[in-house]
């Protein structure tokens, strides 16, 4: 049975306090002192809810779905729309940065129909036939009370979840139980794919890329000069993390990206000056030569569409994608 | 180019290599002094002046073992520069014993146990060489494998084939033909190496082992073609040429091998 999609989140639940702008206010200001990342939701209506997305404290986004339609509003417009649009039932829902981007993309993602399924028994029936073999799949299930999303990359990377009810907010690798075992009678799931009009979606896609090329870089770079280069790296790298406000680093071989934009543009250009910066320190201790050479053999796996994205957002020094 | 040369001149700024630098320097005087004025006669201007080439191989084996043990077990590099420290000490040995029997015998015979010391160096820096270049292409590793073990064996089977097949194989002969084409597999190597890392600062232990090669190979034609006994008779500049380049090749390695430590030692510099 095809139904109207409802936003992520917006589920309320009878519980949830009634907040005034001024109460609204001080948990945006609490947001900020705590420097916490996640979202909150304003829900002036079951169809009218205004989302503010936090990372580190700071609202860096905000999306007002109204009757099924999203809009992004600036900074004065949401500052004056909890100001004029009255009491509101507020959520607070801390969330990692991946969560909070695909939150995001789900309500960016205008077109989505969803399907009643019956059972928590045909929740893996449900993903087996939506899952596309190649590409990834975002799924978002609404239920009475709670709402949750399910990540698949498009890579051999672990799916990833995202569960909110009144009583627990889970955020995590894999699948969480939750989605294969509840209770609920109604509940309805729609699934997004990527769409490279939606720019969060490009966003995320530039996230991976990230990783894609850090990962095996600095594979290579450990390979060829050593633990205690490495080390100098990644200290160096802590800094300008720092220095640029940026909450990305490298521990034990991996890349840990804690770092959300809400901007395809701003989050190319910081993973642009991140890259830039790595490749610099590489560039003087293996040779720009080596480091083109084994820039061009990371990036020939990569898929068509993704060189696309390199190129269109100059990730990688000119002359090294072929 | 510009790169390299702002990396020397920060290099040089520093105390320490400042030293060494100088202490090469000196090296290099003493040997031209020694070499073309001859001040104590013989045999002692001849020790002094092989004390020196053995000295500077000293020096580049002390550091490769420095450098070596600043790797922990997993990190691959070890694999290199425990193969660069072997080779270095080979090569010292195989300079101190060539010393000694110069000292004892005055004519040195072929093939002796200095040139043990210098094979089994060649051997040894192939590895290193093979490790650094699996690092460099890890997906084609088994690739980099046979052209170490095929280089290997055309340089021990060519001089084979080559002497047999002109009806004037001996083992004396063999080991004199077997140097001109190590030094030159070793030269191209290292050569390759520099033309890959050139601008980053893992070129620099592979400059003193190009350099070696050439000095070597030129030694190796110069003898072969009588040039450097008739040379040596008549005091011309070649053979001081050969053999201070010789000399200079170890300080280059030496120097190059310091590099390596020194940025172990700093780290990355910030930008």
């Amino acid at each position: 049975m095809i139904v109207d999609m409802v936003a992520v989140f917006s589920t309320l639940d009878s519980n949830e306090t009634i907040a005034s702008a001024p109460e609204i206010q001080a948990s945006i200001e609490a947001f900020r002192l705590r420097r916490q990342t996640g979202l909150m939701r304003l829900s002036y209506s079951p169809s009218d809810n205004l989302y503010l997305f936090f990372n580190r404290g700071k609202a860096i986004s905000s999306m007002f779905t109204a009757s099924g339609e999203t809009q992004s509003l600036r900074h004065d417009q949401w500052q004056d729309k909890i100001q004029t649009a009255g009491d509101a039932y507020a959520k607070t829902i801390p969330l990692s940065p991946l969560g909070l981007l695909l939150t995001g993309i789900s309500l960016q993602m205008q077109d989505a129909q969803s399907e009643e399924i019956a059972s928590s028994g045909d929740v893996a029936a449900f993903f087996k036939s939506k899952n596309r073999l190649v590409g990834s799949s975002l799924f978002q299930f609404n239920w009475h009370s709670s709402s949750g999303l399910v990540f698949f990359p498009d890579d051999r990377e672990s799916p990833y979840s995202v569960y909110v009810s009144k009583e627990v907010v889970l955020d995590e690798i894999g699948v969480s139980r939750v989605f294969h075992d509840w209770e609920d009678t109604n509940c309805s799931a729609s699934v997004y794919y990527p769409d490279s009009s939606v720019d969060l979606w490009q966003e995320y896609r530039l996230r991976r890329l990230f990783a894609y090329i850090c990962k095996p870089m600095l594979d290579r770079f450990e390979l060829l000069t050593g633990r205690a280069l490495m080390d100098s790296l990644i200290r160096l790298m802590m800094i300008f993390a720092s220095e640029h406000d940026l909450d990305i680093s490298i521990s034990s071989r991996s890349l840990v990206n804690q770092e959300v934009f809400f901007s395809s543009e701003l989050a190319a250009h910081k993973y642009q000056l991140y890259l830039n910066e790595i490749f610099q320190h590489c560039s003087a201790v293996i040779g720009p030569r080596l480091l083109a050479s084994v820039l061009r053999e990371i990036l020939s796996g990569l898929p068509e569409v993704d060189r696309g994205l390199l190129k269109t957002y100059s990730l990688v020094p000119r002359g090294i994608i072929l | 180019m510009i790169n390299e040369l702002n990396e020397f001149k920060r290099s040089a700024s520093s105390p320490k290599a400042l030293l060494a630098y100088t202490v090469a320097v000196v090296m290099i005087a003493a040997y031209i002094y020694f070499y073309q004025y001859a001040p104590l006669g013989a045999p002692f201007d001849n020790v002094i002046l092989n004390t020196i080439t053995s000295l500077a191989a000293l020096g580049a084996a002390v550091i490769a073992t420095i450098v070596f043990r600043h790797y922990t077990s997993d990190d691959h590099p070890r694999k290199i520069w425990l193969y660069l420290m072997i080779g270095c000490w080979l090569w010292f040995a195989a300079e101190v014993i060539w010393q000694l029997y110069v000292y004892a015998l005055e004519e040195v015979p072929a093939p002796s146990f200095a040139d043990l010391g210098w094979v089994l160096g060649f051997i040894s820096f192939t590895i290193a060489i093979y490790y650094q270049y699996a690092a460099i292409k890890p997906a084609h590793i088994e690739t980099v494998r046979i052209y170490a073990i095929g280089t290997w064996i055309v340089i021990l089977l060519l001089p084979f084939l080559l002497l047999t097949f002109w009806g004037a194989f001996t083992i004396e002969s063999n080991v004199d033909f077997y140097y001109p084409f190590a030094d030159f597999a070793v030269g191209v190597a290292g050569l390759a190496l520099i033309v890959i890392f050139r601008g980053g600062a893992l070129m620099r232990p592979w400059i003193g082992l190009m350099v070696f090669g050439a000095s070597d190979l030129l030694y190796a034609w110069a003898e072969k073609t009588q040039i450097y006994a008739w040379s040596v008779e008549n005091g011309n500049l070649l053979s001081l040429t050969i053999d201070l380049s010789y000399l200079i090749a170890y300080l280059i390695l030496a120097v190059g091998f310091l590099g390596q430590l020194k940025l172990l030692h700093h780290g990355l510099r910030q930008r």
